[in-house]
């Protein structure tokens, strides 16, 4: 995999929220193109701040470190797109499903463009990948959680970027509905796309993700989901002290 | 409270009133549409806070313009007056909030009492100056239509049209900004540069209204039409143009009120018939709401 063509690369990256305490520390890691990373570790580890700090949403964040596709993150933006947690979003926002969709075409479209037919379309194609063509017309505020995921994540693809980087998608919503995000997620990366997802439950990562990062304010341990996810690592991110001895062996 | 049959016939036949009824409508719909965004950023009590500071801007600038020999009730001096205050108490309120610990509440409080309070004693200068209690601008703390000449109210209609103008052209970035702000710098949007546009069209919405709808309410007329429209639901463009009718019915309803009733001031009639439609559209919104969920429910079939 040659550096130009890797979705994001992080050398010694640090976020805070600007109180003195460091959030995200020394983070050094490099994402495989085309795979499905998951970004584990315990509660309160920085996962999320990792994530808004790498993409410019922290006011205290060194991003000097921070390389999307080999380059700083304003030479490639058209290249990355972001799914926020769904309680970062006020789902009272007077909107429809398919409004939402089309936000994620708002570069393409261009300052003082209206969102024209052809734009419509695109963004009603981008819902029907994930189930939510019949819905286009329905305010979010009356959708149930899984279906404001799809269409967040419909957004998301309709933008056609090469790195998705997802806070928590499969957080609240029903098995169905994981299913099918994962099934979107998993022939988005098929045909080119990397994603990056803060991901909470190690139960079911295998079933979703090829490789790990485990984090706990800095990197534990990064690879295939086997190598990251030893059991050493996830003592170590977990502080759950030290292994049993025949795990390690 | 008499109500006189001759004024009341006057909206409809007056050159001056049919201008002013315009003004106002116009006004109306700035104020609808514009709060739609304001309400969706949270910035409900910023627009209260807007609209009160206007006060000290307009008595320094009637003082400024008597003194200097200009005359101080120029309409486009009081708007230059309330307009610079308002964007003074628009950007520092945020700015306390954030920087001191005071919270976006705390905030609003402290810069509404202390802008308001500055005004009032400003006023009492105004009011013991010789011109001052000809000009009229006691009305502005609750609005007067019928009190507005044609020139006034082709100054607040040429504000409001502009506004409407940078809104439509700016509609879709404005939007994603009130829905999801982290998403919209990740867009590459220019969020900093938005965020002013969107102070700029509240302050503009607030001194294109000081003088209809007054300085202390003409925060409902940002609130209430946008906020009867959200409870209606759909799209954001339909929300934003339903929220504007609204502005533009109650504007023109307050406006004829006033007219046709002694004392009545159009401020206080405007916010009547906000608060009205709004209470009037809860019940509409079950209605909508019902029909859309059978529409989903035979869609998904």
């Amino acid at each position: 995999m040659s550096r130009q063509g890797c979705p994001l690369e992080l050398e010694r990256f640090s976020a805070g929220y600007g109180n003195g305490d460091c959030v995200v520390r020394d983070a050094s890691f490099a994402l495989r193109s085309g795979c499905m990373t998951a970004l584990v570790g315990p509660n309160g580890a920085g996962k999320s701040t990792l994530l808004k700090g790498a993409l410019g949403l922290l006011p205290h964040a060194n991003t000097a470190g921070v390389r999307f596709f080999g380059q700083p993150l304003d030479k490639v933006r058209a290249r990355v797109a972001y799914l926020p947690q769904r309680a970062d979003i006020d789902w009272t926002f007077p909107a429809s499903a398919l409004d939402v969709a089309a936000m994620g075409l708002y570069r393409k479209i261009g300052f003082f463009h209206r969102v024209r037919g052809k734009w419509k379309s695109e963004a009603r194609r981008a819902l029907a990948m994930v189930g939510m063509e019949s819905l286009d017309d329905m305010p979010i505020g009356e959708l149930s959680g899984g279906q404001q995921q799809r269409v967040l994540l419909a957004r998301s693809l309709v933008q056609g970027a090469d790195l998705l980087m997802l806070d928590e998608p499969f957080v609240n919503v029903d098995f169905a509905t994981e299913e099918r995000l994962g099934a979107v997620l998993r022939d988005a990366c098929r045909s080119g796309m990397s994603v990056l997802a803060v991901h909470h439950d190690l139960g079911d990562v295998r079933r979703y993700f090829d490789d790990a990062v485990l984090f706990d304010g800095t990197v534990v341990a990064h690879g295939s989901i086997d190598v990251a996810l030893a059991d050493a690592n996830l003592h170590e991110a977990f502080r759950l002290g030290p292994p049993p001895e025949d795990s390690i062996a | 409270m008499s109500v006189d049959p001759n004024t009341l016939a006057i909206p409809f036949w007056g050159a001056n009133t049919i201008m002013v009824t315009l003004g106002c409508a116009v006004f109306g719909a700035l104020a609808g549409s514009v709060g739609t965004f304001v309400l969706a950023r949270k910035q409900s009590l910023l627009a209260d806070v807007a609209g009160h500071a206007t006060l000290p801007g307009v008595a320094i600038a009637f003082l400024l313009g008597e003194s200097l020999g200009i005359g101080g009730r120029s309409p486009w001096l009081l708007f230059l007056g309330g307009g610079t205050t308002a964007l003074l108490a628009a950007w520092s309120t945020p700015w306390l909030a954030r920087h001191k610990r005071l919270g976006a509440d705390g905030a609003n409080a402290v810069a509404l009492a202390g802008f308001f309070g500055l005004g009032t004693v400003l006023f009492s200068l105004v009011q013991s100056h010789p011109a001052g209690a000809q000009g009229g601008l006691r009305r502005l703390l609750f609005g007067s239509a019928a009190a507005i000449t044609s020139s006034d109210a082709a100054s607040l209609a040429m504000i409001a049209l502009i506004a409407l103008a940078v809104l439509v052209l700016c509609f879709k970035e404005l939007s994603l900004l009130a829905f999801d702000e982290a998403a919209a710098r990740v867009l590459g949007l220019p969020t900093r540069r938005l965020d002013w546009m969107l102070l700029l069209l509240l302050v503009a919405t607030v001194v294109a209204g000081m003088q209809v709808a007054g300085v202390a309410l003409v925060v409902s007329m940002l609130i209430a039409p946008a906020a009867a429209a959200r409870i209606i639901g759909g799209s954001f463009a339909r929300t934003v143009t339903l929220a504007a009718c609204i502005g533009i019915l109650c504007a023109v309803m307050g406006a004829t009120a006033s007219r046709g009733f002694e004392h009545v001031p159009t401020g206080s009639a405007m916010t009547i018939a906000a608060t009205a439609v709004f209470f009037a559209c809860i019940p509409c919104s079950r209605l909508f709401r019902a029909r859309r969920s059978r529409t989903s429910t035979e869609a998904r079939r």
